[in-house]
């Protein structure tokens, strides 16, 4: 999957990849993510260095991406399942999270709206909780 | 000296809060569920062009918990010193102005985050201190 700005969308818009979580719809910032592809050769053992990555909601038995995100710390490996969607937002459609706010909400850097109202939170991928150990896969 | 309260009703509970708090009532607004956060401060919600945490005033007061589509009729706004908080009820009454003698230290109210009691028409009303449920969760929205 390649993540590409349509013309009209260049500078006046940013990309994020929305993913199919519950119960609140999730979406990381398209300019963090080099990569995605089918997690055919994820193996089952040990699945708790990934999982711990993302919020609960990442933690999947059967994961069918993965996406290897940029950290200030390094990549970072998220498994995923569902529908991954990118959507062009301007910067109308986002509020920030509140500010001084319990720390659950740390790792969530913007609210997404649609149609006025919350629809999805946007993963503050450096204020995730780190695995023990990273593998680049 | 007066002071003055709004009644609240969350399930079939009525208490009252300090108006000076109060800053809005909006409709029935959806909220969005925050993964990981605290029961008490479960998710949040637009006001004004901000996104402001949910308080969760039915679990703060040991009467049950909201649900992201609870259709609870109401949305109070509350600003206080620690900052701004939805605080979703099913409905409210017009501020009454209570003489400062009216308000007792709390005798019969079980109710926690009772500071005093009022006698109501038909039961007595524990005033509750919402602030002093935000600094228990330890942060809100600036």
């Amino acid at each position: 999957m390649r993540v590409y700005a349509p013309p009209s969308a260049v500078g006046s818009s940013t990309g994020y990849l929305l993913l199919d979580t519950t119960p609140t719809q999730l979406a990381l910032p398209a300019s963090k993510i080099f990569n995605v592809s089918r997690a055919i050769e994820w193996k089952a053992e040990p699945p708790t260095p990934f999982g711990s990555l993302l919020p609960i909601r990442f933690r999947v038995p059967e994961p069918e991406w993965i996406l290897r995100i940029s950290g200030i710390s390094g990549p970072v490996a998220a498994l995923v399942s569902g529908a991954i969607r990118i959507v062009y937002l301007r910067k109308a459609s986002l509020l920030s999270m509140p500010t001084r706010t319990h720390v659950g909400f740390d790792f969530y850097s913007e609210v997404i709206l649609a149609d006025g109202k919350p629809s999805a939170l946007v993963v503050n991928i450096d204020a995730l909780p780190r695995a023990h150990r990273e593998v680049d896969i | 000296m007066t002071f003055d309260v709004v009644p609240i009703c969350l399930g079939d509970k009525w208490v009252l809060v300090r108006a000076e708090v109060v800053s809005e009532f909006l409709p029935n607004t959806p909220w969005l569920p925050v993964p990981g956060s605290t029961p008490l401060i479960p998710g949040v919600t637009t006001w004004r062009g901000r996104a402001i945490p949910i308080l969760d005033l039915l679990r703060a007061l040991d009467l049950g918990a909201i649900a992201p589509l609870d259709a609870r009729a109401r949305i109070m706004v509350i600003e206080c010193g620690l900052g701004a908080v939805a605080v979703p009820v099913d409905s409210a009454r017009e501020v009454i102005t209570l003489k400062d003698e009216e308000l007792r230290p709390p005798h019969v109210s079980s109710t926690p985050y009772t500071t005093g009691e009022v006698d109501g028409k038909d039961s007595v009303l524990p005033l509750i201190e919402i602030a002093h449920i935000l600094r228990d969760v330890g942060k809100v929205s600036s």
